[in-house]
Formats: C-alpha cells, structure tokens, sequence
C-alpha cells in the first residue's frame, strides 16, 4: 500500500486526472451559480424586486448586498466574487440572517447524520451483500435479496413515519422513552434517522456487493487462488472479499447525493434541526437568496464529495491510476 | 498402478449443468503420465481441454457438477479426496499454469505477495521469508529485476513476465506435476519461444511432469512426449509424439496436421479449422462425434461409438476403422 | 465387446454430402430467445401481470369507480375501509331540556345518569345533581376497553348552578365511548362519580344529507328527522378532508404513472439519440458529447427543479407537473446515452455495420436499420428501471411540497397528507404508499427480469430518494 501512495506523489496520469476533475467540478459549480443567478434574476416578477413580500429593512439589506440599483453584470459580478469569497448571502424572509449562519448552524447537523447514515449503508451493504453471494441460490441470498427489493420499493418516508410509529408504540409498551421520537441531541437522537436515511442506499450497495463478489468470483484469480491450495474461506477473504469491495468506492459520490437529498424528508419527518429541513422551509416559503446561497453551497458541497471519492478510489485500487479515465 | 506412474486418469467424465440442460463436456479420457515426461493434449477450442483438467484436480465449483471415473494422482483418487486434503495437494504438489497471466493473477495485490501465499500455506514460512522464497523462485524463472518484481503489480508487468511470475508461483513448492493451460497462447511468438525453453529448462532442472494444453501442434512437436488428442469430449487418439507426427491413426487427427504446414513448423501459423463444426455437447450424437466431417464416414459411425482401440505402437485410436472387423472385411474386399 | 462381428455393409464409406442432414438444435432468434427467458421466470411474469394491473386500475377504474376524488365530506373525515351502511338522518337543533323533562327520564327510576340521545351527530347526557357539588367535570373515554381507569379526555366543565346536562358533538364515530361525570366541591375534592358507557347510532346532519344528495333539498328539518338513508361505500376509507382514498388512488395513479411513465420514456427516447450518434461519429465529436453528459450527471437535481418552477412561474402550493417533468427530462438521459454508446461502440466494431457504411449508407439509415433493433434490449431495460426511479422522484417532490399539489391527487401527495394524520389513522398513508410500493417492486422485479432475459449488464444509478 505504501509503495504506491509513494509512487501517486510523483505526478503521473493520476495527479492529471485529478486535476482535470477539479477543473470540471470547479466548471459545475461555476455552472449552477450562474445558472440560479439568471433564473432568479429572469423570472417574470423578479423574485428580488418584489417589494411586497419584503420588509423594508431586509429590502434595504438586499439592495446593499446584491447592489439591486446596479446594471445586471454588475450584481451578476458581486454575486460571484462574493460567492468566491464563500460569502452565501442574506436571507430573505428572515431579519439580518445570513446564509452563511444559517449553513454554519444547521449543516454540521446535517452532515453528522449523513454521514452516520452513510457508515450505516456501508457496512451494512458488505456485510449482506458479501453473506447474499456466499450463500448464492440458497436460503439467505433469497432472503436478503427480498428485503432488498423491499427496500428500495418503499420510498424513504414512508420508512421514516413507519419507524417513528414503531418507536412511539415501543416508548409505550415499556412505559420509558427507550428511544426519542424526535428532536436533536445525542446519539440517541441520530440512531433511528441515520438508519432509516441509509437504508435505501443500504439495499443498493447489498446488491452490488453481492453482484461484485459474485463477478470477483467467478474471476480467472480466483481459479489461481484455488489451485494453489488455499482453502475456499481463505480465498474469500483473502482475494474475493477485498477486490469486491473497491467497487463500492465508486458508487459512494452518487450514495452521498442519495443521502443528502434523502436527508430533507428524514430531517422533516423526525424535525431534526438540519439544514435540509431548512432548505425544504425556504423552497416551500420561496425565500429565493436562501435557496440560492444553500443549493450552491450544496452543489459545491456534492462536487467535491464525488471529486473526493474518485481521488479515493484512485489511490485505492492500483489499477485505476495508470488508467486515467476510464469509461463506464 | 505400475511404479513408474504419476497420475492415471480413467474414465474421466464431466457434465456441467446450465439452464438448458447438462453439458456433456467430458465423455470419458483416460491416459497415464510418469513421471518427469510431458504429455499434451491437443484439440480444437471447446473441446474439453480446460473442462477436464480442472476437474481433475476439483477446480469445477459449479453446483450440480457431475464427475465420474477416477484420477489417481500418486496412488490417491483426487476425484475421492476430501477438500482439506485436496488443498494440500494443490499448490504443493501439483502446479497450474493458465492462458492468460494478467487476470490469472489478483490485479490488487503484488506478485511477491501471491507468490508468498503459496509458501505461507503450505510451507508455513513467514511473509517476510515468503517474499525472499519469491525473489528467488523469479529468479529461477529468469524474471529480470525480480528484487523490484516483487513488489509491483501485476498490470505492471507484461505478459511475458507475468507468464513467468506465474510458473514461478506454480512451481513454489516444488511440485511433481505442472499442469500448464496453454502457457503461450496469449503471448506473441518470441516470447512464446522463450517461455516454452523455460519450461524445457526447469523440467531439466527439476524433472517434474508437464501436462500441457495446446492446440498449436509445433508447441506439441516441440515439448511433448506423448500426445493426447481430444475431439468433443473425448480421447480420440493417443500416441507418441513421434508417432503421431509420422502415421495419424484417428481421421481427426490426420485433418488436424493436413490443416498445419508441414516440414519446417512455424509456429505463428494459426490452425486452420476444419470444415463443419463439433456437435453439440447439450446432446452429443449416439455415433462417432466427428461423424459429419469425417472424410471417412462409414454407415456404422453414424450409429455407434467407436471405442478406444490399439492402433498400433502402443497407440490408441477411437475409431471404427482400428475395429477388427473393419480390417477384417477390407481385408477381404480386398482380396 | 461387440461379440458378433459387424456386417461389412455397415462399414460402407458414405460421402460427405451424405452426412449434411445431421444439423442440431433448431436455431432460435434473439427475440425468441429473450421471450423463452423471460417466460420461464414467473416472479417476472407476476411483475408484469401486477404492472399491467395497475395500469389498468389508473386507466379504467375512475370509469368503474365513478367517485369525485375532490369532493370533500366534513361529516366523514378520516374514515376507515367501510361498506355502504344505513344511517339516520338527523336535523340538530338547540337542547333545552327543561327541569320536567330530566325529572321525567330519572325521577323514581334510581339511575343516576340518563342517555337522552346518542348519534354521531349528538350525544346528550343527563345526570341527577349532587348535592353540595359546586362544578361537574365532563370526560369521554374513547378507547375504554383499553384503558379501563382513565377517564379520557376532557369534555367540559359546568358549573352547579346551570342544568346538569351535556350534550357533546366532538368528532363521534359509531364505537364505544365511556362518559365520566365527576362531581367537585368548592375545595375541590371530589364527591361523586358517574360513569356511563354508549355507542352512538350511525348518524347523518341534514346539511350533510342534503350536500351529498342523499336527502331531497325541498325536506325540512321536521321532515327530514330521523330518515333512513344509506352512506357511500368508502372501501379503502376517507382522508382527513372526508375524500374517498380510492377514487384519489385512481385518479392520483393517473398521474404519477404518466409522470413516471412519460418522463423515462422521453429521456430514455433522447438518451439513446445522444449516446448513439457520439458513439456513431466518435472521435473527439464523442469525447465532447460524452464530456457534456459527464458535465450534466454532476448537476444537483434538486436545484434544478426549484430553478424550473420559478422558470415557469410556479408559486408554492401550485401543482409543477410540467416542471418536473421538465426537470427530470433535462437530467435524466445522461445514463442511457451512456449505456446506448456503449452498445454502439461494441456494434460499430462488427462487420455488418461497416458493411453498410461501405455500401453507403447514410449515417442516420444505418443508425435506424442496423444499431436501433440491436440496442432495444438495453433501451427496454432501463426503460425499465426508469419507470420506478421517476415514480419515487413524484413522491418525493410531492412529498416536500415541489411536485403535484392539492386539491389535484397524486400518490406522492397523497402520501404527503396521509403523514400528517398517521399517528391516528394510518390507512390515509398506507394505501397509497402501498400503491407506490407495489409500482415500484413490479417495474423493479420486471427490469431484473428483462435484463436477465436480454443477458445484459448494466450499471444502475443510485435512484432512491
Ligand atoms: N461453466 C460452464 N458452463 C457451461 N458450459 C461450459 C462451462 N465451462 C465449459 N463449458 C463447455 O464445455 C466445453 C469445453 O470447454 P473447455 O473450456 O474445456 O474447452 P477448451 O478445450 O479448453 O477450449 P479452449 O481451447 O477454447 O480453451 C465447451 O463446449 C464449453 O461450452
Ligand atoms: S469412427 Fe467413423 S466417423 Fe468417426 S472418425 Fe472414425 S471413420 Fe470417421
Ligand atoms: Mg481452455
């Protein structure tokens, strides 16, 4: 393992590729900001000139900060230098609010769930995924294979009321609040939400660990493996295993798009103080800079993650490294 | 079982179960091998080559195999053996050797630690002395830098070298038997040329038996002892090489060398193939399986199947025409 | 051995020509093959059977179900499964229930506590005064044979002074109830407890009556009491604003299956255009082409769907089928083209391709005739697939108020309301989360089984929100 990590930092193919994906995440991002800008800036009744839906004072504090009285490419400029410079904005519905606070205060809540959701999904996908393959065609892939398709056939929230369901009924039955119901806290508070939010994502990474071990399996090493003696349990942990699993590196970019976005209906059922609860508010009371600053913060935020996890898989497999690109 | 036998395989047969049935893939091969010689067994792709050999040495993991006859790899039935005591045998006393060398061996993990694996199971080494055994078993190979070697990958080598490392790796704990799944047939020419000399040489030096699967003849001519040719599933003719070459006893094999140039044999030439195609091994025909190419053919082989006869200089043919009876009626048609 | 010896005739030499009759197997088209695969599978099958029911039941059941899935019913709010049943209909007017007429139900009977009238419309309750008691506390059980003790919830509070009378019109139902009556003293200890326990006859108030069409609007209050008529049949029961949850499912099945039929096959329809003339043209035209889906697959979904509702001026609250349709289109066909220009690379290699750009064919000719009926599989497959990714992306956005809003019913929606009321009655959610469900599992367990049938792999998207 060392010896390569040694060898990545003498820039080859794969310093290129990254920089190559940096540039197209920065161009994404570039991208959705303009392309909010425009949109609130184009709509009929122009959501920023709409006088009666706003306070005077915010009024004021909107014009100031988005220069409203200049000439469009110069608001279109201050909004992206002060974007560069992380600043989100202000927030329309609510006084002297920032999207900055607002990110800051409610995005570590956020990310504290997904990403417990995430570890959630992971483990618990290579561990049935890998028990579904070892035991291909018999009792236990059938079953794990049901509740897959079980799994990824009933949508998130339904899931979510149903496990808050079970949690009041079992407060009830013991008489004691085994597990909180709602709200934000401890571990506790996060245990239930986490698990519901990766499910999903936790049945698809099951089926394509399963699916993954099973090619890994039927692989011409896997034949050398055996035919050199090991026996079949050191074969699947020693070779088929480790080789499954990279796979799964790939898919965690799109998994953690997956949990975000399934982290608004979780957040709003179990009323976790996240920020995707606040972003699906702001949609629904059309608070326009909200929605602005948070979904590039969120497009930026997503960027990186699928940015990170290829850098990732990259490092971890080392057959990708000298490939560069390689197409799906 | 004579002394001098290392493995005698008989009546090996092998049914693979699909979705649309059971593939008659094996229908009986029997030959023996002593030890120290090379046998190579020949025959167009899909043939059973691979299929049976692997199932000899049980690396047919498919639910619902079928297996029958025997293989007795010294004095022991490997078809019997149960799985601990089958692991002990493969990897350390016989060696196996595949076509391809880059997905043969794991992409993530580096070749001194595959190579290592062998020694730690079934010698018990350290991983440490696992990986100098390794150096030292790339160098017997003539592996160049195998210091470096063994700690890259393999996408990092070529396939000449892999090929290499893979012999190397079958050969770690010295092995009575190499079975080699044709070694060079994903390599090009020069470095097919020095693989084999490579295995010529270590089979000098170590004076193991080589069962090498082919379907290039000059390969055949250059390493084997004897010559075990297989037609759809099954043995049709197995001779000496010498023999082989000079008097074909089966038609098969006769179309097989009409098919590659003769006097010099140069060895980039492809087999050409011969006209038709195998039967179909879902339902293979009650007849003699070459039936519809046979230039031949006779009333009876479409009927029944010829069995494996003597033909001759310790030869055996599966073919109506080495049947006494035919040569007794030519004989009297002819006079 | 073969003892006898074999007759010479049977080693006649035949020509070769004479063994060409020996051909095998009967060959198979592709589509018969797939056909034959697909065949054998029965989960597949019953997916396929449960698809096309479903689509029948959006289709053709609102024509067989003839309900206003818009019509609300204060008098049948959140109903559960129930049959038409025959109820009475009553006219409320004020109680005043003089000293003579309590006197007149309790006095010499020895009954404390008296059931005036019990309906779902009004119970009325009459009990003996205490003596000393300065207020009288009103509670109704409404689960008594589950919690015995508990008096439940508080009614109302009546001082001595006024009648000692009650009449409660709090959301009755046709079940048990059980009635306390607790009698305090000025220090506010209790003197006396009554308890009574009643189930209150199946009722319908005029208005109600008159509103659903079951009473002739010309009848009077006088006229009209204590008419016999009998109540719609709700089989998966009522919302929370008294709609009927089948004829919503229906009419909302209309519209979450066009939307998560329409959006799949126009993206997918777009996705293998793309896909097929990058990997047709390829070269550096494909490495652009391929570029901008890459570019494309990166954009978060989300924002782009808020971005389409204010680009088509949609106010919160608004239905936005049309944008998210929009949205899912823009964003959706990245996938397919990938997986179509695959299929057309492998394809191009092939000799029959190159066979007819030799012949001369026109590009988009040979795109039509020679790629298209190779990519079907592919196409049908994640067609497939789409179909329930789009039906959960519905739900979602319906779900945090961005897709199909009321009063138009949409499974996503329906859901969305049912949450709310979850707790206290949970059909509202369960039936068209079922819906939901068993759409999705059917497209799944059909797509698993197409792609087993066609032999192909794919590469999914994680697709559940
Ligand atoms: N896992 C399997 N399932 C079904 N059929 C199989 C399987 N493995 C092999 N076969 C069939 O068995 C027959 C023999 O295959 P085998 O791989 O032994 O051929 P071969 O002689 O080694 O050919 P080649 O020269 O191409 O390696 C073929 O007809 C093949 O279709
Ligand atoms: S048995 Fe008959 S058909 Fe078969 S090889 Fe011999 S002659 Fe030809
Ligand atoms: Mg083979």
């Amino acid at each position: 393992m060392q010896t390569f990590l040694a060898k990545t930092r003498q820039a080859g193919p794969l310093a290129r590729y990254i920089g190559g994906r940096l540039l197209s995440g920065l161009f994404t991002i570039w991208f959705i900001a303009t392309a909010t800008f425009f949109v609130m800036h184009w709509v009929p009744g122009d959501p920023l000139s709409d006088e009666k839906a706003v306070s005077a004072e915010i009024r004021q504090n909107l014009e100031a900060r988005y220069g409203l009285d200049k000439p469009l490419p110069q608001q279109y400029w201050i909004y992206i230098t002060s974007m560069l410079k992380g600043d989100f904005g202000i927030s329309y519905t609510q006084k002297n609010r920032s999207v900055n606070d607002i990110i800051a205060e409610h995005f570590p809540v956020s990310a504290m769930l997904g990403a417990l959701a995430i570890v959630f999904a992971t483990l618990g996908g290579i561990v049935w995924g890998a028990i579904a393959a070892r035991f291909r065609n018999r009792w236990p892939d059938a079953v794990i294979m049901f509740a897959v398709i079980l799994t990824v056939s009933v949508p998130s929230f339904v899931f979510a009321a149903l496990s808050q369901h079970l949690i009041i009924k079992l407060n009830q039955a013991t008489g004691v609040s085994v597990l909180p119901v709602a709200g934000w806290g401890g571990l506790r508070h996060m245990l239930v939400p986490a698990l519901v939010l990766g499910l999903g994502t936790m049945a698809y990474l099951t089926r394509l660990m399963r699916a993954s071990t099973l090619e890994v399996g039927s692989a011409d090493y896997i034949k050398t493996a055996r035919s050199k003696g090991l026996s079949s349990l050191q074969v699947f942990l020693h070779h088929e295993l480790r080789n499954a699993v990279l796979p799964l590196i790939t898919v965690l970019g799109p998994a953690i798009a997956a949990i975000t976005t399934g982290g608004f209906v979780v957040e709003l059922i179990f009323t976790i103080p996240g920020l995707g609860r606040y972003f699906v508010t702001a949609v629904q009371q059309l608070d326009y800079t909200v929605i602005m600053g948070t979904t590039v913060f969120y497009g930026a935020f997503l960027v990186l993650m699928v940015l990170l996890v290829d850098i990732v898989y990259g490092l971890v497999d080392p057959r990708i490294r000298l490939q560069g690109r390689a197409d799906a | 079982m004579p002394e001098d036998t290392l493995l005698e395989v008989s009546g090996l047969g092998v049914d693979i179960p699909t979705h649309g049935g059971y593939v008659h893939a094996v229908r009986g091969i029997d030959f023996t091998l002593r030890p120290g010689t090379t046998m190579a067994l020949v025959g167009e792709s899909g043939c059973g080559k691979s299929v049976s050999v692997q199932a000899m040495v049980g690396l047919l993991a498919t639910p619902g195999l079928r297996l029958s006859g025997s293989v007795l790899f010294q004095q022991r039935d490997l078809l019997q053996l149960e799985q601990g005591q089958l692991n002990r045998i493969r990897g350390a006393r016989i060696g196996m050797v595949f076509q391809d060398p880059l997905s043969a061996f794991n992409p993530t993990r580096t070749i001194g630690s595959q190579i290592a694996e062998t020694l730690r199971i079934h010698k018990g080494m350290s991983k440490a002395d696992g990986l100098v055994e390794a150096r030292r078993l790339l160098d017997e190979c003539r592996l160049s830098e195998p210091t470096k070697r063994v700690a890259q990958y393999p996408f990092e080598l070529s396939g000449g070298m892999l090929q290499r490392a893979m012999i190397a790796m079958a050969l770690a704990c010295g092995p009575e038997l190499l079975i080699a799944d044709e070694p060079t047939t994903a390599l090009d020419v020069t470095t097919q040329d020095q693989i084999l000399w490579l295995l010529q040489q270590l089979q000098q030096t170590r004076g193991m038996a080589i069962l090498l699967i082919t379907h290039d003849l000059a390969v055949v001519a250059r390493m084997a002892d004897e010559v075990a040719v297989m037609y759809a599933g099954q043995l049709v003719e197995k001779a000496g090489v010498e023999r082989l070459f000079a008097a074909p006893a089966h038609p098969y094999t006769r179309a097989l060398l009409r098919a590659t140039p003769h006097g010099e044999m140069i060895t980039d030439q492809p087999l050409e193939t011969i006209p038709g195609s195998p039967p179909d091994l879902f339902a293979p025909p009650q007849g003699c399986g070459f039936y519809p190419r046979c230039s031949e053919a006779m009333r009876i082989c479409r009927q029944r199947m010829p069995e494996i006869l003597p033909a001759g200089d310790a030869a055996v043919s599966r073919c109506w025409l080495q049947h006494p009876d035919y040569l007794a009626a030519r004989g009297a048609g002819n006079d | 051995m073969l003892s006898p010896v074999i007759p010479r005739e049977y080693f006649e030499p035949l020509g070769r020509q004479q063994s060409e009759e020996l051909i095998t197997r009967p060959s198979l088209s592709y589509w018969q093959h797939v056909w034959l695969r697909f065949r054998k599978n029965r989960m597949a099958l019953a997916a396929l059977g449960v698809a096309l029911a479903l689509v029948l039941f959006a289709v053709i059941g609102p024509w067989l179900w003839p309900v206003d899935p818009a019509a609300q019913n204060i008098g049948s709010r959140s109903l559960g499964p129930t049959w038409s049943r025959s109820a009475e209909v009553v006219a409320w007017r004020p109680w005043r229930a003089d000293s003579a007429s309590w006197q007149a139900a309790l006095s010499g009977t020895g009954i404390d506590i008296a059931v005036v009238e019990a309906n779902t419309e009004y119970v009325r309750l009459l009990w003996k005064p205490v003596p000393k008691a300065t207020r009288y506390a009103v509670y109704r059980n409404d689960q008594p044979e589950l919690a015995r003790d508990s008096p439940g919830l508080p009614l109302e509070d009546i001082a001595a002074d006024a009648m000692p009378m009650l009449e409660d019109r709090l959301d009755l139902r046709e079940r048990d109830y059980r009635y306390s009556i607790i009698a305090y003293d000025g220090r506010g200890d209790e003197l006396q407890r009554y308890q009574i326990g009643l189930r209150p006859a199946l009722a319908i108030s005029l208005i109600d009556g008159q509103l659903q069409g079951l009473v002739p609007l010309e009848l009077d209050s006088r006229q009209a009491q204590g008419l016999g008529v009998t109540l719609p049949a709700h089989p998966l029961g009522t919302d929370h604003l008294g709609r009927d949850i089948l004829a919503r499912l229906m009419h909302g099945g209309r519209i979450s299956l066009f939307i998560g039929v329409a959006a799949p096959l126009l993206y997918v329809m777009f996705g293998a255009l793309y896909g097929g003339v990058a990997a047709y043209f390829g070269g550096r035209f494909d490495d652009v082409m391929m570029r901008v889906a890459d570019f494309v697959v990166a954009l978060p979904f989300l924002l782009f769907m808020i971005l389409f509702r204010v680009l088509f001026n949609i106010q919160p609250g608004e239905s936005g089928i049309t944008a998210m349709l929009v949205a899912m289109i823009v964003l959706g066909w990245p996938s397919t083209a990938r997986l179509v220009r695959g299929q057309v690379l492998q394809l191009k290699e092939q000799a029959f391709v190159n066979a007819a750009r030799i012949l001369g064919g026109r590009p988009f000719y040979i795109i039509m005739t020679h790629m298209l009926p190779n990519v079907m599989g592919v196409l049908l497959v994640s067609l497939t697939f789409a179909i329930p990714s789009a039906i959960f992306t519905e739900a979602f956005l319906s779900f945090i108020g961005l897709g199909v809003a009321p009063p138009a019913p949409s499974w996503g929606s329906m859901c969305n309301d049912g949450i709310r009321t979850m707790l206290s009655h949970p059909h509202e959610l369960l039936f068209p989360a079922i819906a939901i469900s068993l759409t999705v599992l059917a497209f799944n367990l059909l797509g698993d089984a197409l792609r087993d049938a066609f032999d192909i792999r794919l590469r999914e998207g994680v697709g559940n929100a």
